[in-house]
């Protein structure tokens, strides 16, 4: 068999995969292994991970493939000063020394960290957005598509369009640097508050709070948006090298004040600044996938890259955009890229260096449901548990089933730890808090007391795939929750006078209402039994006993940690927060029978 | 090397012991100076038992190391930096400014225009360039 390594790292979002033949064998981020939330530093946990999941070891690899070009980067980032000065010298301060390190030399890297490697075993380099176009297309279920890639920054490249058949991606026209909506996204991150590369999300969250009072200013200020779906930044808002925000005193004068400090209160105009860039975000977006298909004219559409992880601006690409299918890779930011990066080795042509392997998508994808981490056996979660002193049963998968159901039913919330770790951001039923979506007042108590996080920030549902229509107006499936979509209208309940800001957040919107967001609207997680059997079977054991096959499904961790990874990991935030029960593979957890009250904890906590 | 668990090899002790010896150093010096109490030749008779104790009982020594260490670090990334920001007033400034008065920018800072790029294709994957 031919092995092939893929990496992505030293930026944020470390991450290694494996290939056997072509076939996705393992997948890890650095984080679940270093407990170093979005651990940046090269992935060295990851990739001995994934070769223990494949029982090898680096000298039987055929090639590692890493998924950006050194060199490249490099030269860019210099210009870039060179184009930014006399701005730019703390940065250059620090960026520069870091590159000198170590991370030109990559090959020299790579050999040091896996000694065993062949001398003859090649180290080959894909470019950023050939890695993510390679992550989006490849596992998908597409014959031939159009491919769309949007991130911050890779080389030079923020988005680009490509077009993908068979075994090739032919890459047909990009947006370059400082253009970027990643760029714009994360500068309004940081202006609210909340931490970049990480804290995206919450401004995505925070944004059905707001009003889209600032739409226009920005799109005649800030950015402006072409005809042909591309985009331009005015810099003259924006300081790309800044290193603590990427905003600038133009930009604090006319949006109302400095830069909100993590502590501070959330004000209205953060709330109406965060909903203003998101409906920015999907304009943009929405042009850029007209431009795609007017490119491509293919029917498909495989998305991938950072942006590609706001969920709400997908569901309206599905929705309004003019392809027919979506398929958007789980892990679609930098540590997806790891993935990418040896899928483009594995199918890149001979003459540039690749195995020239051909491809057969397959029907539904190629990422086994995204669960392609390790998995640890009964024994060794019962002898982590034991070192713990913890207070456990070991029951049979039925029994331990019903047993979950019924601490769910009567309120309580539950750790499910069960099979391979997730490959991504989202937790997808492996690696999940649990609870039930029909209680009002799940959602503040799971966030303020369990997972210590803001408020105002909505859980997902899962859903068993064949009844989510009616609950949700979703078009197809959404097994990897990266679909926001309307509540089903017979599931919506009237609100008879909207509260302001984050007070509605109190407000009953649906039957569900620990995983209706303000503006209706719920990110779906569509479970089926070909891919995610054993949380299906949990679903309808809910669904047999309440009438009701949707459960709350949150990733397990708490604010600043990384979800957790093995038995040991979940014990501990099990203990810290306010978990009533554990199920880790065989093992049923009761949090007032522990003998622990806490312990102390796993993670390098990372501030928001 | 952060932590006691970690210490396997001779080379770890040597590590811990040695990195003890420019502190001891350091007071040599000072108090040749007359900063400190002591004599140089007795500073100087320290570093070789620093180094034994950090090599027979790393786990004692091993905090010191761990100190000393950080503070190493810690001014070692302050002078870089204070390099490197000399390098960029001294040749990155200047060539900016050079580069200008021909006409030429690096970025792309227009407003106007569309501003897709024609792919010139992925290059060879060889190459890390």
């Amino acid at each position: 068999m031919h092995y092939v390594l893929g990496i992505s790292g030293l930026y944020h979002d470390s991450a290694a995969a494996l290939l056997g033949d072509g076939r996705i064998l393992a997948a890890v981020q650095e984080e679940r292994l270093s407990r170093r939330k979005n651990d940046a530093r090269f992935p060295e946990r990851a990739i001995q991970s994934c070769l223990d999941q494949a029982g090898i070891t680096a000298g039987d690899l055929a090639a590692v493939a890493f998924y950006e070009k050194p060199i490249l980067k490099f030269s860019r980032t210099l210009e870039v000063f060179l184009g930014w000065a006399p701005r730019g010298g703390r940065a250059f301060a620090r960026a520069i020394p870091d590159w000198l390190g170590g991370r030109l030399d990559l090959r020299g890297r790579i050999r040091s960290a896996l000694p065993k490697l062949r001398v003859d075993c090649p180290i080959l380099f894909t470019t950023h957005h050939e890695a993510h176009a390679a992550s989006a297309f490849f596992p998908s279920p597409f014959a031939e598509a159009a491919i769309l890639t949007v991130d911050g920054v890779g080389e030079w490249a923020t988005t680009t369009i490509a077009r993908g058949s068979g075994a090739t991606i032919e890459p047909l026209e990009e947006i370059q640097f400082p253009h970027s909506l990643g760029l714009l996204y994360s500068a309004f991150t940081a202006y609210c508050g909340f931490r970049v590369n990480s804290g995206e999300y919450k401004l995505m969250g925070l944004a059905p709070y707001g009003d889209p009072h600032w739409v226009e200013t920005l799109l005649e200020e800030v950015v402006s948006l072409h005809e042909d779906g591309s985009f331009r930044l005015n810099l003259e808002y924006l300081d790309p090298l800044a290193e603590d925000h990427l905003t600038n005193e133009r930009f604090h004068d006319r949006f109302g004040g400095p830069p909100r400090r993590p502590d501070e209160p959330l004000e209205k105009r953060h709330l109406d600044l965060a909903r203003s860039i998101q409906v920015v975000t999907e304009r943009a977006l929405l042009g850029l996938v007209r431009r795609a298909h007017e490119q491509t004219g293919s029917a498909h559409l495989c998305l991938a890259g950072g942006v590609a992880l706001n969920c709400v601006a997908n569901g309206r690409i599905l929705r309004e955009g003019p392809f027919q299918k979506l398929w958007i890779q789980p892990a679609a930011g930098d540590a997806g890229a790891a993935l990418g990066a040896a899928l483009a080795a594995w199918h890149g042509p001979l003459d540039r260096g690749g195995f020239g392997a051909p491809r057969i998508p397959r029907a539904s994808d190629a990422m086994g449901g995204g669960f392609l981490g390790p998995e640890e056996t009964p024994e060794a979660v019962e002898a982590s548990l034991k070192r713990l002193d913890a207070v456990w049963e070991r029951l049979a998968p039925e029994v331990l089933q019903e047993r979950v159901v019924e601490a769910l039913i009567a309120g309580k919330v539950v750790g499910w730890v069960q099979g391979r770790m997730e490959f991504g951001p989202r937790a997808l039923g492996h690696r999940s808090i649990l609870g039930d979506p029909r209680s009002p007042d799940m959602q503040s108590r799971m966030n303020l007391k369990v997972k210590f996080r803001e408020s105002f920030r909505p859980f997902a549902p899962a859903v068993l795939a064949e009844r989510s229509a009616e609950f949700f107006e979703l078009t197809g499936e959404s097994p990897y929750m990266l679909l926001v979509a309307p509540v089903a209208g017979a599931q919506r309940i009237p609100v008879a006078h909207e509260a302001e800001g984050l007070d509605r957040l109190k407000q009953v919107r649906s039957t569900l209402p620990a995983v209706t967001h303000v503006d209706g609207s719920v990110r779906v997680q569509t479970v089926d039994p070909d891919r995610n059997p054993q949380f299906y079977a949990l679903l309808k054991h809910f669904e047999a006993k309440t009438g009701c096959p949707v459960l709350i499904n949150t990733s397990f961790n708490v604010r600043g940690e990384p979800v957790v990874g093995s038995a040991e990991d979940a014990y501990r935030c099990f203990i810290n927060s306010q978990i009533d029960v554990l199920a880790v593979g065989p093992c049923y957890l009761e949090r007032e029978r522990q003998l622990h009250a806490a312990l102390p904890r796993s993670f390098e906590a990372i501030p928001d | 090397m952060s932590r006691p668990e970690t210490i396997r090899s001779l080379r770890d002790r040597f590590a811990i012991g040695a990195s003890l010896i420019p502190p001891v150093a350091l007071l040599m010096i000072a108090s040749r100076a007359g900063w400190v109490p002591g004599s140089p030749r007795a500073y100087l008779a320290a570093m070789p038992v620093v180094l034994g104790l950090g090599m027979l009982f790393p786990i004692f020594v091993e905090p010191w190391h761990r100190r000393f260490s950080r503070m190493r670090a810690w001014l070692g990334g302050r002078l870089v930096f204070l390099l490197f920001l000399g390098v960029y007033g001294v040749a990155v400034v200047p060539m900016a400014f050079l580069m200008r008065l021909v006409g030429q920018r690096p970025i792309d800072l227009s407003r106007s225009g569309s501003s897709w790029v024609r792919s010139k294709g992925f290059g060879s994957l060889r190459d890390p360039f």
